[in-house]
């Protein structure tokens, strides 16, 4: 409980992070040059350091800031892909092109709309699925002159984006195993409702209750329980 | 305009999810052009993939991975298609999600009639997964009463309907269960159009709508 980490949370992050370089390759990025240390890395996982190396790559096209957004963020996203039943090539090939398209649109990132984590799912979720359609996945698209705009946020009532995944991500950690099993189930195994009902020998309403209670946690945790 | 029926939380988390087929995407996306309220809970969702993203174990990327995105990023890329220049319309009625789909606005679709003041125009089949169709009636017009197979999700694209007494206009999502029968009717003023999403098929109580189901594809 000792280490400079303080808390088994940061004491994982720091491991996830060591295997985080192995994995993209340490000899691979000393060859370029960079001095990347793990604490660097460490900043990446927070939306805070995330957001700060997004900022890096849009305004300046930052290699290093995007090495060490890729050593972080790349791993992760091979291991979603896995997850939902993509073999390893597959896996690495999706995780490569996600990162690549965070390069090419780190400009479009808006840090009003999502913290970069989210903004990086979104991404990966969406190429998953035009890996396995032939159609692309139907979007909302932000710019769409028909999209019926946001009421003004009363100041007091706004809440930063960075901050609420943050806070999303505190939140996740006090479902019960019940919700959280339904939340995993529908992230990493694409189950549809009666598929996971199927898998936990449950009813089909209590799958939609479980979902829509661990929702209703994280929102009022958000604190955006109002509807 | 104000939204007054949503799509229910456990569908925006399962669209975040991205285990909604292809039809019921686009309904939802459909309605998240149209609906802040539930625009804001789907970014909440999105929130939660990127939480589930962050605390994932990592795995090992091939040796080269590195190396053969950045050599990538040297390279020149075509920027998404931009909108036309010259096109400045911008009073669409379709959300952008369906226009994609339709390759227009409301004006470009090509109606088929399948019955006395109802056309449907069919954008996704069901060979994999929910069917989706827009379905136009006219003023005043009542859809033959009709149960489902599965779940029907109806989001009003124009005008209004009612069902039972119920009023749904622009972005509002009827959702009838298997359980449900119903009959709704179209809008005195200038009838409505509907985007209709359908997991199963439609059971019709009468002898005409057993005879005319196989031949206009729903």
């Amino acid at each position: 409980m000792n280490d400079v980490f303080g808390t088994a949370n940061a004491r994982r992050a720091r491991d996830d992070v060591l295997a985080g370089l192995m994995a993209v390759g340490l000899t691979q990025l000393r060859g370029r040059g960079a001095r990347l240390m793990a604490d660097d890395i460490v900043s990446a996982q927070t939306a805070d350091g995330a957001d700060a190396l997004m900022r890096r790559i849009a305004e300046t096209r930052d290699r290093q800031a995007f090495e060490v957004l890729f050593a972080y963020f790349a791993p992760r996203v091979k291991s979603y892909m896995l997850k939902l039943g993509a073999n390893d090539a597959l896996a690495d090939e999706l995780a490569q092109e996600t990162l690549l398209a965070v390069w090419r649109k780190a400009e479009k990132f808006d840090r009003a709309k999502a913290a970069p984590s989210t903004w990086i799912f979104t991404i990966a979720r969406n190429l998953r699925i035009d890996a396995y359609r032939k159609a692309s996945r139907p979007e909302l698209d932000p710019n769409d002159p028909a999209l019926v705009p946001d009421p003004e946020e009363p100041q007091d009532r706004r809440v930063d984006r960075l901050q609420r995944a943050e806070a999303v991500r505190r939140a996740m950690t006090v479902l019960s195993v019940e919700q959280s099993e339904v939340v995993r189930l529908s992230f990493f195994e694409d189950l549809s409702h009666s598929a996971i009902a199927e898998r936990l020998d449950l009813p089909l309403g209590t799958v939609k209750s479980r979902l829509r209670l661990a929702f209703a946690k994280i929102r009022e945790a958000v604190g955006d329980d109002l509807q | 305009m104000t939204i007054r029926h949503h799509f229910p939380d456990e569908i925006l988390l399962t669209y975040a999810a991205g285990d909604l087929d292809d039809a019921m995407s686009l309904i939802v996306a459909s309605h998240l052009t149209l609906c802040p309220t539930c625009r804001k809970a789907a970014a909440i969702a999105d929130d939660i993939g990127g939480a589930m993203l962050n605390d994932l174990s990592p795995v090992a990327m091939s040796p080269d991975a590195l190396a053969h995105v950045l050599a990538r990023t040297e390279q020149d890329f075509d920027e998404p298609k931009q909108p036309l220049p010259g096109s400045t319309v911008t009073n669409f009625v379709l959300p952008d999600p369906l226009r994609e789909r339709l390759g227009g606005d409301l004006d470009s679709v090509r109606w088929q009639r399948i019955g006395p003041g109802v056309q449907q125009y069919v954008i996704a089949r069901r060979d994999r997964g929910s069917q989706a169709r827009l379905l136009k009636m006219a003023s005043g017009r009542r859809a033959m009463m009709h149960g489902h197979t599965a779940e029907e999700f109806t989001m009003v694209v124009s005008g209004a309907f009612s069902d039972a007494g119920t009023a749904f206009a622009r972005g509002d999502v009827e959702i009838a269960g298997c359980d449900v029968e119903h009959s709704p009717v179209a809008g005195d003023d200038g009838g409505c159009v509907c985007l209709v999403v359908m997991a199963g098929r439609l059971k019709f109580q009468s002898m005409l709508g057993k005879i005319a189901q196989p031949f206009i594809g729903i």
